[in-house]
């Protein structure tokens, strides 16, 4: 049953752009029901796939096809299991892509976040961090700067609406990362990698230390 | 004397064409052969030279069509050694059996005899008469004590088929028209899959009426015949109407053609008549028992080739003999379907089979078999290609050890 299961949903989704599968499609539909409905399925849709597998594996290889035979159904339940939990983890990198606008909010990993705001940024520091948009602030949990920034960086928050991303860099490794992917942006900027850095990721500018409240709403002013 | 297959290929186009690379082995004859081209050549004459209606205008195009439609009757009659009044064309086998089945006169109670191995063509015509409270009573098949034994005062009518198309054994089918004959009953001989592979006498056979097709004969598809002898036409009603089986009619009354016209509703088929024709002709002029014979060389070659698995990762059906088989190896291979057997076959290596139930439902519903793979023969078939396929069954026999 599995089998015709994951035929259904493969050959639906190739149905979609190509009329060739339609038929298949509706066979492996009417499979899947009759199996779901404990019934034969009458139109010899699973033989078929089978047979179609190993025929081409007996003209490569006869050893592999008399395998693939004899385990054809252990091997398409593991096929099929491997098929759910992509198709799992598929759906779950679609909801965190239209909630976080990343696929992959933890590790930044994901192939459709350079689109933001629907354009590409063109970062002289490589690829800009995941999900991220507008302004970054790195800093360290017990840097002593960015503890006296915090009611700055609140204040300004509050005045311009701009949030920063922050993000801590001590202790977060994917962060260190992140910061890392634009060390060159921000020592041109500062001279150095250290915290409180406050960077944008559109003009990839920087600025570092402490700030005033003034200071930083000029950087997001011409930066944002 | 033997046939001479390598002549023979040449005259089938489709045997020099390649798919994939590979040749074409061909081993559903029993459902539909291929035509030579002296059969296709006579079609195309047909639609190029004289595309005009046949018996009923004068202009000379429709002379040129009466004249080839009234030479492949007189063929094909002689194929059968009938008289010319006793063929009548029809589309297929299953067309003749309905022709029988709704023109023969029944009564309420009286009974239809037919065997448990049947064809559905040969099978649901008569089931329908059950409506009309007509018994259909079944007799093993090939067992002539059963059949003797079931014949009684209420059976009118019999129809079996002469070789069964799901395994190839063949009936004693004069034995068992006599015995018909003797209780005053009607037979109709199913012999879709004997006249093309065997030489057949209606004279001989001596049935009332002998129904198959064409298009298992290297005819065109869509063609067929029914023979119904001369003097069995007395309890006969009409089948479908209209015309070219009328002499005359007004708006009360008709009088009707004779034979054959009177079954010949409507415009009929005419290239596939004359298709029919020249078919008969080339099977008559390789010769029906050098078919027949060659038929069963081939099916020996398989048979002794997988001897030593029948039984075993084989499952034959039929007579283990393969002479009695006729041209037909039904089987199937332990631990895969029959589906899976023929679309293997067919993916790998170009060999043709059919594989299911071959509309003989009630027999494999009767003896609790899914079904099974069919390979079929025939005369452009060789001796290399009957090897080929029991090396590739051979092969997939060893998938499920």
């Amino acid at each position: 049953m599995v089998l015709c299961i994951v035929a259904l949903v493969v050959f639906a989704f190739m149905s979609i752009f190509s009329a060739k599968y339609r038929p298949l499609a509706a066979e492996a539909f009417d499979c899947s029901f009759r199996k779901m409905t404990l019934r034969k399925c009458s139109t010899g849709f699973d033989e078929k796939v089978k047979s179609i597998v190993i025929s081409k594996l007996m003209m490569k290889n006869e050893n592999a096809a008399k395998f693939v035979f004899r385990h054809f159904s252990s091997i398409s339940l593991v096929f099929s299991l491997l098929f759910f939990a992509s198709m799992g983890y598929s759906l779950y990198s679609i909801y965190n892509l239209m909630v976080f606008g990343t696929c992959d909010p933890i590790t930044g990993n994901c192939i459709f976040t350079p689109f933001i705001n629907g354009t590409t940024v063109n970062s002289t520091a490589g690829k800009p961090p995941c999900g991220l948009e507008g302004f970054i602030e790195f800093y360290g949990e017990e840097c002593p700067h960015c503890l006296k920034m915090k009611p700055i960086v609140t204040q300004v928050e509050t005045e311009t609406g701009v949030i920063f991303n922050k993000l801590e860099v001590w202790h977060n490794q994917s962060n260190q990362e992140i910061m890392l992917m634009h060390a060159s942006d921000i020592e041109k900027d500062c001279g150095m990698l250290g915290v409180p850095a406050f960077y944008s990721l559109k003009t990839n500018k920087t600025v570092c230390g402490e700030l005033s409240a003034e200071k930083l709403k000029d950087f997001i002013l011409w930066n944002g | 004397m033997g046939i001479n297959v390598n002549k023979i290929r040449k005259d089938f186009p489709i045997l020099s064409k390649t798919i994939d690379g590979k040749p074409i082995v061909y081993f559903d004859n029993a459902c539909q052969t291929l035509r030579p081209v002296q059969v296709l050549n006579k079609i195309n004459e047909y639609y190029n030279e004289y595309p005009a209606c046949v018996g009923r205008s004068n202009h000379k195009l429709s002379e040129k069509a009466t004249k080839e439609v009234f030479e492949a009757r007189k063929k094909v009659s002689k194929f059968f050694n009938a008289k010319e009044n006793e063929i009548i064309f029809t589309r297929n086998t299953t067309e003749g059996i309905n022709l029988i089945s709704h023109a023969f006169k029944l009564n309420e109670g009286e009974s239809v005899l037919i065997s448990d191995k049947e064809h559905n063509s040969n099978l649901i015509p008569w089931l329908m008469l059950r409506k009309k409270r007509i018994n259909v009573r079944f007799f093993k098949f090939g067992d002539i004590e059963d059949f003797e034994s079931k014949m009684d005062s209420t059976v009118k009518l019999v129809s079996t088929a002469h070789v069964s198309n799901m395994d190839g054994t063949s009936q004693p089918i004069e034995k068992m028209v006599k015995i018909a004959h003797d209780n005053k009953a009607f037979i109709l001989i199913d012999a879709a899959q004997s006249a093309p592979h065997r030489q057949i006498d209606v004279r001989k056979i001596g049935a009332d009426a002998i129904s198959c097709s064409g298009h298992k004969m290297l005819g065109p598809s869509g063609t067929g015949m029914l023979y119904l002898s001369e003097k069995s036409t007395q309890n006969m009603d009409l089948f479908m109407t209209g015309g070219e089986t009328v002499i005359n009619s007004t708006y009360d009354d008709v009088v009707f053609e004779k034979m054959p016209n009177r079954y010949e509703a409507g415009l009929q088929n005419y290239a596939g008549i004359i298709g029919l024709g020249e078919a008969v002709e080339y099977l008559k002029k390789v010769g029906m028992n050098n078919i027949e014979e060659h038929e069963k060389m081939l099916n020996t070659i398989m048979t002794e080739g997988l001897k030593d698995l029948i039984g075993d990762n084989i499952q034959l059906l039929g007579n283990p003999e393969p002479k009695l088989r006729s041209g037909i190896f039904s089987f199937n291979l332990k631990g895969m379907k029959y589906h899976e057997v023929s679309l293997i076959l067919d993916k790998t290596r170009n060999i043709m089979i059919r594989s299911g139930q071959h509309c003989v439902h009630s027999w494999f519903n009767a003896n609790r078999i899914d079904g099974s793979a069919r390979a079929s023969l025939y005369l452009y078939n060789t001796e290399e290609e009957a090897k080929s396929f029991v090396e590739a069954v051979r092969k997939l026999s060893s998938f499920s050890r």
